[in-house]
């Protein structure tokens, strides 16, 4: 089952309404269950809008994108939420958490929006908030630290790491990075991606990594470069992302 | 519900806001039942100012002006009604009991009533009440004066207490009857109602202190006639200013009415108190109106201060719809937390308005009460109320479009990712 396609992309075309000038054009993106892809591209290059793509949150404007097996344009765009809910987590650059939710309730809360998640979670744990706590645990967070302070008042990298068990809770198929390390010391870096993948590897979560610092992509099992298989008219971007 | 924790868990984040917002449509919301509460407690009061009377007849002049000086004591009757005429309509077959009505003296600004026993007797006011004696009773002796509730207290006069009566009804009048001295024989209780400013006394003892007067000029030295002598002549009175009719059969009253104004012998008119009374209630009623119309309008201000202190937060809270999109939101569900808040503000709101409403009546009910003689009910909401609570929360609800279609439109730009 190694080889089963997680996420399979071909002839996306993708462009922004009232411009002329594809963002996106991509003939084929695939990706096997289990792999840690680091997607690299500079800024502007239409990370986001690939990731929001993939998300279900932005509609193509041709091409086909296919999930764990579901064609998304065969979706409605509610359906495309839930199921994004029920099978991806994300991890963004920061400010990850809902400022108003402890870090527990931040790491319960895909489960309350997903039964596939809670599911899966209660197989294995007794509660939601008890396999949260294993989590924050396992990524070397003392809950109890954590239940007297507001989650604003964590360090960036503590965040970081509430934000990744957030993202695994209910083991989800796929989980998407945003550059999550670019807002964390170097030192750091290294031990929240050691983190990271550990929890991928034991759940056979897929793990699409997107950053422009292209010297972490040795640490991955393919490097993408999103220049690369984008064939879309650069000078089309850099018109849009910065004038 | 996990979009119930979410706006609840938000707006506790953005307490003082929360406090602020809630604490203005509290205000309006109580600004607006208080009135309310006002308004209706101030015309059932109005209303209940008279009851049991079918007519109320007075000289020819306008309906409001014979009810405002016959009920309310306000003003000055253009002309008195012949005595004769009154005994004809009080004797008409028809007629259960009539209570006659002579005014035009006054006491340290509050209005004499010449009457007969019948009034002690017929009068009623609110829901059919009658009059009780607080102390003392009628007057029998000629110059016996029975006064209302609000005279004994204001000026402190028990049972027993001799005074004298001025012409006129102006609060500081110069000519006194200072000559014929009554006593206080009684006074009554409180009823909430003019009777309270009112002396009492028979139509004998209006006839009394002005037998010796002439064209309504006080009398010539040398030409006046003691208190003394007065009990020993045959008092007859000649005019009356109104009389109130009770009539056997309340059909009829159309009839009798037709029959008064019609009179041949003298112009007379003949009202119904309930028609004249919302006459005239609608003709005050444009302060009435205002009022609520200003208290609509403080409620609005308030709901266009939430609309802009959830509108001011948006921009902030477009990450924290964003990592909601991520786990699974849907578009609909931002929309909705914004609605969810507003509703949760809006009930509190709600329900602080009126509970401060209470503890206002608790408070001032008493004041008012004693003060402006308007009792308002405490726990008893009027259909109005609640026409005005849903007034409130729907339009809430349609104020809560604005911010929830911004978030909305936000989130559908932003998707996932918060670009800084």
């Amino acid at each position: 089952m190694a080889n089963q396609i997680v996420l399979h992309i071909s002839d996306l075309v993708f462009s922004w309404p009232r411009s002329t000038a594809p963002l996106l054009n991509i003939d084929l993106l695939s990706v096997a269950k289990g792999e840690k892809i680091f997607l690299h591209g500079p800024s502007g290059s239409g990370k986001s809008t690939l990731l929001n793509v993939i998300g279900g949150v932005l509609e193509p404007e041709r091409g086909k994108i296919e999930v764990l097996g579901k064609n998304f344009s065969e979706l409605t765009s509610s359906r495309k939420d839930q199921f994004r809910g029920d099978h991806m987590g994300f991890i963004f650059q920061m400010f990850n958490l809902l400022p108003y939710f402890s870090a527990v309730e931040n790491v319960v809360l895909p489960c309350e929006f997903s039964k596939i998640k809670s599911k899966r979670v209660l197989e294995h744990a007794t509660s939601l908030e008890e396999e949260a706590k294993r989590l924050l645990t396992e990524l070397r967070l003392s809950v109890e630290d954590l239940s007297h302070k507001n989650v604003t008042k964590l360090s960036v990298g503590q965040q970081q790491r509430v934000a990744t068990a957030r993202a695994v809770m209910g083991r989800p198929e796929i989980i998407i990075a945003d550059e999550p390390t670019s807002a964390l010391d170097s030192n750091i870096r290294e031990s929240f991606l050691k983190l990271l993948f550990e929890e991928c590897h034991k759940f056979e979560i897929t793990l699409i990594f997107v950053s422009h610092d292209i010297s972490l992509g040795t640490k991955f099992d393919r490097v993408i470069s999103l220049c690369e298989i984008n064939k879309a008219n650069m000078s089309g971007q850099m018109e849009r992302e910065f004038i | 519900m996990v979009i119930f924790k979410v706006a609840k868990k938000s707006l506790l984040n953005r307490k003082a806001t929360t406090l602020l917002t809630i604490f203005s449509l509290a205000l309006s919301v109580s600004l607006l039942l208080g009135i309310e509460r006002i308004r209706s407690g101030a015309k059932a009061s109005f209303e209940s100012t008279v009851s049991g009377v079918d007519l109320i007849v007075g000289a020819r002049s306008g309906p409001i002006n014979l009810l405002l000086y016959s009920i309310f004591r306000i003003g000055d009757a253009t002309n008195n009604i012949s005595y004769k005429s009154y005994e004809e309509f009080k004797d008409h077959s028809v007629v259960e009991w009539t209570i006659p009505i002579s005014l035009g003296d006054s006491h340290k600004g509050f209005r004499v009533v010449g009457t007969n026993r019948d009034y002690f007797k017929f009068y009623k006011y609110s829901n059919d009440e009658s009059l009780r004696f607080f102390q003392g009773n009628e007057f029998i002796k000629l110059f016996d004066v029975v006064v209302g509730s609000e005279v004994a207290k204001s000026l402190g006069y028990q049972v027993g207490d001799k005074i004298t009566l001025s012409h006129g009804t102006g609060n500081i009048s110069f000519q006194e009857h200072e000559d014929k001295p009554f006593t206080v024989v009684g006074i009554l209780d409180r009823t909430m109602t003019p009777v309270d400013s009112s002396l009492h006394v028979s139509l004998e003892a209006i006839t009394a202190i002005h037998v010796d007067w002439q064209n309504g000029a006080p009398p010539a030295p040398g030409e006046e006639i003691t208190a003394e002598k007065v009990l020993q002549m045959e008092l007859k009175p000649a005019d009356v200013t109104a009389f109130l009719v009770r009539l056997k059969s309340r059909i009829a009253v159309f009839n009798v009415q037709r029959e008064i104004n019609s009179y041949d012998e003298e112009s007379l008119l003949a009202i119904l108190p309930g028609v004249t009374l919302r006459d005239l209630w609608n003709t005050i009623g444009i302060a009435e109106k205002s009022l609520m119309i200003v208290s609509i309008l403080v409620f609005i201000v308030s709901l266009v201060g939430m609309v802009i202190s959830l509108l001011a937060t948006l921009n902030e809270r477009r990450r924290e719809m964003a990592i909601l999109r991520s786990i699974g939101a849907k578009k609909r569900f931002i929309f909705s937390v914004l609605v969810i808040e507003t509703c949760i503000l809006t009930i509190t709101g709600v329900l602080f308005g009126i509970a401060s409403l209470y503890v206002g009546l608790l408070i001032f009910r008493p004041v008012l009460e004693s003060q402006m003689g308007l009792t308002l009910g405490l726990f008893e909401p009027t259909e109005n109320d609640y026409r005005y609570i849903v007034l409130v929360l729907v339009g809430s609800l349609l104020a809560s479009i604005v911010p929830a279609l911004r978030a909305y439109k936000h989130s559908l730009a932003d998707g996932l990712v918060v670009k800084n």
